[in-house]
């Protein structure tokens, strides 16, 4: 499990972004299995590619920019 | 987490074969197990497999450095080296490498309660503390903790914070989604001519590399600009102080600080006072305070909110007797109906209401001072500071032409320090700044880089139709950065302030205090403190980590004492066995005097004293006089138990 700190880091930096929920659990996951020890390499990928689909995206950014 | 080491066994390397019990062949771990190893026995073969052994490190050996812990003499086909843990107080992990010297590899077997396994396979739970990254921590080498202080260690001190609290894997998982998106845009790239890509690609590359040679420069800069400041300050303490034992110039120098100090203090008086009102806008401008007041007044009388207020009414008039105490008769209803219409209002009256109490409890009565009134003071403070500084110039300088050397030589070193500290500003500040019209490869300006490496990487993204992922790919890395930044600050202030009470506990008499964790740990007001004050911060800090959170792991530490003298021995022996739950200290017998003897009475007696020898001719010899109990034998290694006789091994008979 991560330490609290890195916890209230990650939903913390989630929310000032304006993400949903669901990008902090979906780090969260993934740093939870990381630390476990029993990441498997594809595995590892496969739940980057989940958190991806919540962050912004090109139109966001580019709104942002502008 | 609980990790005890409770024994390790070697054969066929190049240490002499033995079993080490830590437990003397029951359950009880003892708090501190002294293991006396006279120089060749082997010490460092077997603190090597001891690391491998719980971090699996030894599968990436190369041919070469297998080789080099085989038995000399009886070069054996094969060496074994097995390690037992205990895990939470009862389970038990049993590590075995196998050394293979023809094929010049290593290969684990892992035993975890009835689970027996090839590999190195630890339970997950247990494994993520076993991580090579952490298990560097677990290995102290009595040396380190004097270079956390000095910066001269391989890790950096603020990164064992990182490793501790898992905040490394925040990195990779950044390092992980910026690889991902190479590989597509790699892929993707190929449509696109592989020149251009090329071209780009090296562009990037060279800009990075010069970004990061500027993040370490501006990274020193700022280390060596702290150093210069404390020592600038010291210069300049140790120059008054040499002016106020001058007959000379005593009376007026001590006049000058007087008045440097009581302007110093004005001054903070003055900033306290702003800072605390500063969110107050009819503070910074009073004449706001009249003109809400002249607002609330113009709004219409206070009436009463209709909504809530008219029932009240509605049911008043259906009493025998009004809330006054007088009889409800028809000429009070139609009164108290007439009256009601008119100091009823509408819903907006409410919020009126509310606005015109919030002005009269906000504006109350001017403030004294005023922010005029501060800022002239504020002004005037300034001044003050400037003069006195000034008048302090003014002596030294009077001194130096006088002809005192001691003066002339520290103003000298001074001058040359504040040109230093002067051009590492400048330096920082060209780093800092934001890039201008001009700006080109070959400036300090890191916005510059920043914003030339984001059009390249949004080109090479266009380029390679990734635009998207590059978005979802920045917003991660930026989020990550964000998240690691406020953590790594949280923890960081927690170890310090933690460390920092055991030290004010623990080093009563001279007391020294960790300000700050960085790239080594700084002390408060110092550059370093005493080797044992020095030592005791690098254990208190390591120690703080090891057992933060209710986890405790092993230390095993290889010369506690070595370099130490009597006072500093004493202190860290009394220190370590209040801070770590099991410590394993290797020593030789030069190390015992002084610290042995306060280590164990600060681990209430719970020691194990274990005397390991290679045996030879000499060393067979001895065994008579030293007595104490044989725990393990083979044909070329013994190990004794017993105080008196990790005691009696003599210092030059066997060193």
């Amino acid at each position: 499990m991560p330490h609290e700190e890195v916890i209230e880091g990650v939903k913390n930096a989630a929310v000032a972004k304006g993400l949903p929920e669901s990008a902090a659990d979906r780090i969260l996951a993934w740093l939870n299995e990381a630390e476990s020890g029993s990441f498997a390499a594809k595995e590892r990928r496969e739940q980057l590619h989940k958190i991806l689909e919540v962050m912004h995206g090109y139109d966001t950014r580019a709104q942002e920019e502008a | 987490m609980k990790i005890e080491l409770i024994s390790w066994q070697a054969q066929g390397l190049r240490c002499p074969d033995a079993k080490i019990d830590l437990c003397s062949g029951g359950d009880h771990v003892p708090k501190v197990a002294l293991i006396q190893m006279p120089n060749g026995t082997g010490k460092t073969t077997t603190l090597d497999c001891l690391r491998a052994a719980m971090d699996g490190s030894a599968r990436s050996w190369s041919e070469k450095r297998v080789l080099e812990y085989q038995d000399s003499e009886k070069k054996p086909d094969t060496g074994k080296f097995l390690t037992t843990l205990k895990i939470e107080g009862s389970n038990r992990l049993v590590i075995e490498m196998t050394f293979d010297f023809d094929h010049g590899c290593v290969t684990y077997k892992t035993t975890y309660g009835s689970k027996n396994e090839d590999g190195y396979c630890p339970p997950p739970k247990v494994g993520r503390y076993l991580d090579p990254q952490f298990s560097e921590l677990l290995f102290f080498n009595g040396e380190l903790a004097n270079q956390l202080i000095d910066g001269t260690q391989g890790s950096e001190a603020s990164a064992i914070i990182d490793t501790f609290y898992g905040l490394y894997h925040l990195k990779r998982l950044q390092d992980l989604a910026q690889a991902a998106f190479e590989d597509a845009a790699k892929k993707g790239g190929r449509t696109v001519k592989a020149k251009t890509l090329t071209i780009l690609e090296a562009k990037l590359g060279k800009l990075r590399k010069r970004q990061g040679e500027i993040v370490t420069e501006q990274s020193d800069a700022k280390e060596k600009a702290a150093q210069l400041k404390t020592e600038i300050q010291a210069l300049e303490r140790s120059t008054e102080e040499h002016l106020l034992n001058s007959e000379k110039f005593r009376e007026r120098e001590q006049e000058a600080i007087d008045n440097r100090h009581r302007a110093e203090m004005e001054l903070e008086d003055q900033l306290q006072k702003i800072s605390s009102n500063f969110a107050n806008p009819v503070f910074l401008y009073d004449p706001l305070r009249e003109q809400l007041q002249k607002l609330a007044d113009n709004f219409e009388v206070l009436r009463l909110p209709e909504p809530s207020s008219a029932p009240f009414f509605k049911e008043l008039v259906k009493e025998d007797v009004c809330i006054c105490d007088r009889e409800m008769n028809d000429g009070a209803k139609a009164a108290i109906e007439r009256r009601a219409e008119e100091i009823l209002g509408d819903s907006v009256t409410g919020f009126l209401n509310s606005f015109k109490d919030s002005v009269r409890n906000f504006c109350g009565e001017a403030c004294d001072p005023s922010f005029e009134g501060l800022m002239e003071q504020l002004n005037n403070s300034l001044e003050a500071l400037d003069a006195a500084q000034s008048k302090l110039d003014d002596i030294r300088r009077e001194a130096e032409e006088s002809g005192d050397m001691d003066v002339s030589a520290k103003q000298e070193e001074l001058k040359e320090k504040k040109k230093k500290i002067q051009d590492l500003s400048d330096f920082i500040d060209e780093t800092e700044r934001k890039t201008q019209a001009g700006d080109g490869d070959d400036c300090d300006c890191l916005d510059y880089y920043a914003k030339e490496i984001q059009q390249a990487e949004k080109k090479l993204a266009e380029l390679t139709g990734s635009l998207d992922l590059k978005a979802r790919t920045d917003c991660l890395k930026e989020l990550l950065d964000v998240a690691y930044r406020e953590a790594h600050n949280k923890l960081k202030e927690s170890v310090i302030d933690d460390a920092n009470t055991q030290l004010r506990e623990i080093l009563k008499f001279n007391l020294v205090q960790i300000e700050d964790i960085g790239k080594s740990v700084k002390l408060d007001g110092r550059l370093s403190g005493s080797v044992g004050q020095n030592l005791s911060v690098g254990y208190v800090f390591l120690a703080g980590l090891l057992h933060g959170g209710g986890n405790q792991f092993p230390l095993v530490v290889d010369s506690p004492a070595g370099a130490l003298d009597d006072v500093a021995r004493r202190q860290v022996g009394g220190l370590l066995p209040e801070l770590i739950g099991q410590l394993v200290a290797f020593v030789i017998a030069s190390e015992r005097e002084w610290f042995v003897e306060p280590l164990a009475e600060a681990a209430g007696n719970d020691v194990v004293y274990l005397t390991h020898l290679r045996l030879n001719e000499y060393t067979s010899g001895l065994l008579p006089s030293l007595g104490g109990e044989k725990v393990s034998e083979t044909d070329d290694g013994i190990v004794l138990e017993g105080k008196e006789c990790f005691f009696q091994l003599g210092v030059d008979s066997v060193e």
